[in-house]
């Protein structure tokens, strides 16, 4: 079974601390609009939902990237910065939307999990955000996330 | 029963996303693959960057690749016939197959103009293009670019780089005429004449001049001489169908294929810029989307087919994205409104500009420039032929992202709930 990001979006209190913690250690500036986890909000129904690359173990984005920059290891989708050439392919593949571009150093950010330890997760006060084993993990990621959704919901 | 064998003619993005679709289903039937250029599989995205020297490596597969894959390689050999058992090499090898793939690409299209010859006057396509244009680059102080597509785009990125000062010739009145509106056009184009790069619409190259074996300049058909020390050109691809053609394929621009990629032999397949698929958005209608994402999204189709999966394509569906000068310009689907029944919403604020194609309540394409960040969300639904309904919330002045599709307490019980990418 492989560690994964899990979200409990009941926990959510829309904080945002997830964002600033994760721009502060990848960027080394607090900028919400550079970090690799957002927090999606749907206003109607007050729930939140914060989301950052799946790691999909099919990764449309490693399948069409034409540079080499992205590439599937250890159940992770690895960024290889040094290789992208910043020209978006990854971001048309990806259904979910948690690919940015990072306009200053002119590549894409995603998460990486910071190495299996992600600060996102060590400032989730709410314990939204857990870092564990899951059996999901190994599940296509797409049903996975609808899941998820269905969940919060209910909640 | 015997193994089957699999035979893979070209080696570029199609032909290795079928390979490895071959091979997630079966690791040990023989295949064999067979290419024209006597190199490794290369990225031909990239050439613009070897262009310009940003990168000089542009394998796509790591060295070991072809033992890795099991797979034997036959490089720098051309396909010249398909028989009724085997396909035949320029140097008479016949190769025994029961499944063929025609993954042959596409050519520059070159246009008729008097002097496309001069040396100096060439299209980008393959490696020995971008490697033969850096060489005349270097000293080069004028270039001209004939055509507006997305290569024409990504020659001019490559070529502000170099630091040689750039002309663009297009014969329609826009850049991008098959991916862009003329807004979003005229946004790509003002941060383009900021570059200090002249547009020439509505013109063609009427003559290129050369002299003592190198071209000098290109005439247009309004008369203006543009200096050139290089001329690259980016009339778009032309399908290559020569193998599909003497082997007896039903072709018209590229090589006909059903929904399953089957050509007109039910033992051959046909996948990438060579192949003329059903259309995705409109129904009986064949395309060639030429694009780098439809040729894996049909190798991998085609490599589940060659072993017998039946798997049907979604239909060819042009999508496509670039930056150049900072700005990121998305198209994907239909770019202009069905007469009847179509509409659009635009977004245009700080730069950034969002047009959403409707036909009835489907969204059906979609023309990004600035912030693509919706944009795979909106491929999705797009693909996934969802209706603005499905959508839990939509706001036009709002992105649309992935979570607004997957909801759950939508108007009704919503098609993407347990959905995965077309891909897994």
């Amino acid at each position: 079974m492989s560690r994964m990001l899990v979200v409990d979006p009941a926990k959510c209190t829309n904080c945002r601390m997830c964002e600033l913690a994760c721009s502060l250690v990848k960027t080394g500036a607090f900028a919400p609009s550079r970090s690799r986890i957002r927090v999606h909000v749907f206003a109607p129904e007050f729930k939140h939902i914060p989301l950052a690359c799946f790691q999909c173990a099919a990764a449309p984005c490693v399948k069409v990237c034409p540079a080499g920059a992205l590439v599937q290891e250890d159940g992770l989708v690895r960024f290889v910065p040094e290789a992208c050439i910043g020209c978006r392919m990854c971001m048309l593949g990806c259904p979910f939307g948690v690919i940015a571009f990072d306009s200053a150093a002119g590549v894409i950010a995603k998460c990486d999990t910071c190495d299996g330890d992600p600060e996102c997760v060590r400032f989730c006060t709410p314990h939204a955000l857990e870092f564990r084993e899951s059996e999901l993990a190994d599940l296509p990621k797409g049903r996975e996330f609808a899941r998820r959704i269905v969940e919060g919901a209910k909640a | 029963m015997s193994q089957r064998r699999i035979v893979i003619v070209g080696n570029s993005a199609a032909s290795l996303a079928a390979l490895e679709a071959v091979r997630r289903l079966d690791g040990a039937c023989p295949v064999t693959l067979v290419a024209e250029e006597a190199i490794p599989a290369y990225s031909r995205v990239l050439l613009p960057y070897l262009l310009s020297g940003e990168r000089l490596d542009l394998s796509l597969r790591p060295p070991d690749y072809a033992q890795r894959m099991g797979v034997r390689m036959l490089l720098g050999r051309r396909a010249v016939r398909i028989d009724a058992d085997a396909l035949v090499l320029d140097d008479g090898t016949r190769l025994p197959f029961d499944r063929l793939l025609v993954a042959t690409g596409s050519r520059a299209a070159i246009p008729a103009v008097e002097g496309i010859a001069t040396p100096g006057v060439s299209a980008l396509k393959t490696m020995a293009d971008a490697l033969r244009i850096r060489e005349q680059l270097a000293g080069a102080r004028h270039a001209v670019v004939l055509g507006g597509g997305l290569i024409c785009l990504l020659v001019v990125h490559a070529l502000l780089k170099v630091g040689v000062s750039v002309a663009i010739a297009v014969s329609s009145d826009r850049l991008l005429t098959r991916m862009l509106d003329e807004e979003a056009a005229s946004l790509l184009q003002r941060r383009l004449a900021e570059a200090g790069v002249r547009i020439f619409t509505r013109t063609d190259a009427a003559r290129i001049v050369g002299s003592n074996g190198r071209v000098r300049s290109v005439v247009t058909a309004a008369g203006e001489v543009l200096p050139a020390d290089v001329v690259i050109l980016a009339k778009g691809i032309r399908p290559d169908i020569d193998l599909a053609r003497t082997g007896g394929l039903a072709t018209d621009r590229g090589v006909l294929v059903d929904e399953y990629l089957r050509t007109s032999r039910p033992d051959v397949f046909a996948a990438g810029d060579c192949a003329e698929a059903p259309d995705m958005l409109v129904p009986g209608k064949k395309t060639i989307p030429g694009t780098w994402f439809e040729a894996v999204a049909q190798g991998e189709t085609a490599g589940a087919n060659l072993m017998d999966r039946s798997r049907p394509s979604p239909g060819a569906f042009k999508m496509n994205v670039m930056e150049i000068l900072g700005i990121a310009v998305a198209s994907m689907g239909l770019i202009q409104a069905p007469e009847s029944d179509g509409r659009t919403l635009v977004r245009a604020r700080d730069g950034n500009y969002r047009k959403l194609v409707i036909a009835r309540d489907r969204i059906v394409g979609a023309v990004l420039v600035g912030d693509v960040s919706e944009a795979g969300p909106i491929a999705m639904l797009i693909r996934r032929g969802l209706t603005l309904s499905d959508l839990k919330s939509f706001d036009p002045a709002l992105p649309i992202r992935y979570a607004d599709l997957a909801l759950p307490w939508g108007p009704r019980a919503h098609p993407s709930v347990g959905c995965q990418p077309r891909w897994s």
